[in-house]
């Protein structure tokens, strides 16, 4: 009695990983490349300024994940990680999260580049305050006439109002 | 048809082909890099613990990816007890005046 034969098998599943990874990775790099993956503020911190923590830490993935792939390259198994390795990767870390800590404990690290800038998010909010604002009235006035027509008119009224007195703030807030 | 070649050539191609796309972001400043150097109190000067991490950090990797390049082969190479003491002070410089300087202007 004979034994299949599954290298036809192997070959076929090999195949089909390879492929698959392959896709994968040829499709982050083109949604990267695209932009479509946004890695503008890849080492940025919150209020838009470079970490050097984060930097840094860019840095020695790389060189950990470049030496890996030539041992790799050479030898079919993964090697052993050496614990002078794992202390300098943990010091990097350690910079990267008291940094952080650091930063966040003032509120000009939490604060974002733009916030008191932003004309769009301003013609929101004063399009959101003045349709609040125009719909009350609207109900109001049209209680006697109509609740529903008036609420409706006092709305659009009161967003459009809204809508250009929050992109006026915003232009005056930000001559730049 | 060898599938592990396959396979090996396909990390290579993702992590270098990330690299380069991440250096050259970097390099025509479509990955922000500002005030990489500069300190965060407003002043826009250079900040001198910033410089000098920056430096052994380059050291570091440069040091590391040599020793991989001329190593064995076998086995990733090991840090040497100095290069960590020089690593962990420069880091604990860095941070000590973050926090000092933090500290003074909060």
């Amino acid at each position: 009695m004979t034994t299949p034969d599954k290298g036809w098998l192997t070959l076929v599943v090999g195949l089909i990983v390879c492929v698959f990874l392959a896709g994968v990775a040829l499709r982050i790099l083109w949604l990267m490349w695209h932009d479509e993956i946004d890695l503008s503020a890849l080492v940025a911190e919150t209020n838009g300024d470079a970490s050097m923590s984060r930097l840094q830490l860019l840095l020695f993935t790389f060189v950990i994940a470049v030496s890996i792939l030539m041992i790799v390259a050479n030898k079919t198994a993964l090697p052993e990680v050496p614990s002078g390795v794992l202390t300098l990767l943990g010091i990097s870390a350690s910079t990267y999260a008291v940094g952080k800590s650091i930063s966040y404990s003032q509120p000009e690290g939490r604060q974002k580049p733009d916030d008191d800038n932003d004309p769009t998010l301003a013609a929101q909010l004063g399009a959101a305050a003045g349709a609040m604002a125009g719909a009350q009235t609207g109900a109001q006035a049209g209680a006697q006439t109509g609740a529903v027509t008036g609420a409706q008119t006092g709305a659009q009224t009161g967003a459009q109002a809204g809508a250009a007195a929050g992109a006026a703030a915003a232009g005056g807030g930000n001559p730049g | 048809m060898d599938i592990v070649r396959i396979l090996r050539w396909e990390a290579i191609g993702f992590v270098g082909g990330l690299g380069a796309l991440i250096a050259v972001r970097m390099l025509n400043g479509r990955i922000s890099l500002r005030n990489l150097l500069c300190r965060k109190d407003g002043g826009g000067q250079t900040s001198p613990e910033r410089v000098q991490l920056l430096l052994s950090t380059i050291f570091v990797c440069a040091s590391y990816l040599n020793d991989a390049l001329h190593g064995s082969g076998n086995s990733l190479p090991d840090v040497s007890p100095q290069t960590l003491y020089l690593f962990g002070a420069s880091s604990a410089v860095y941070g000590s005046v973050k926090a000092w300087t933090n500290l003074k202007s909060g």
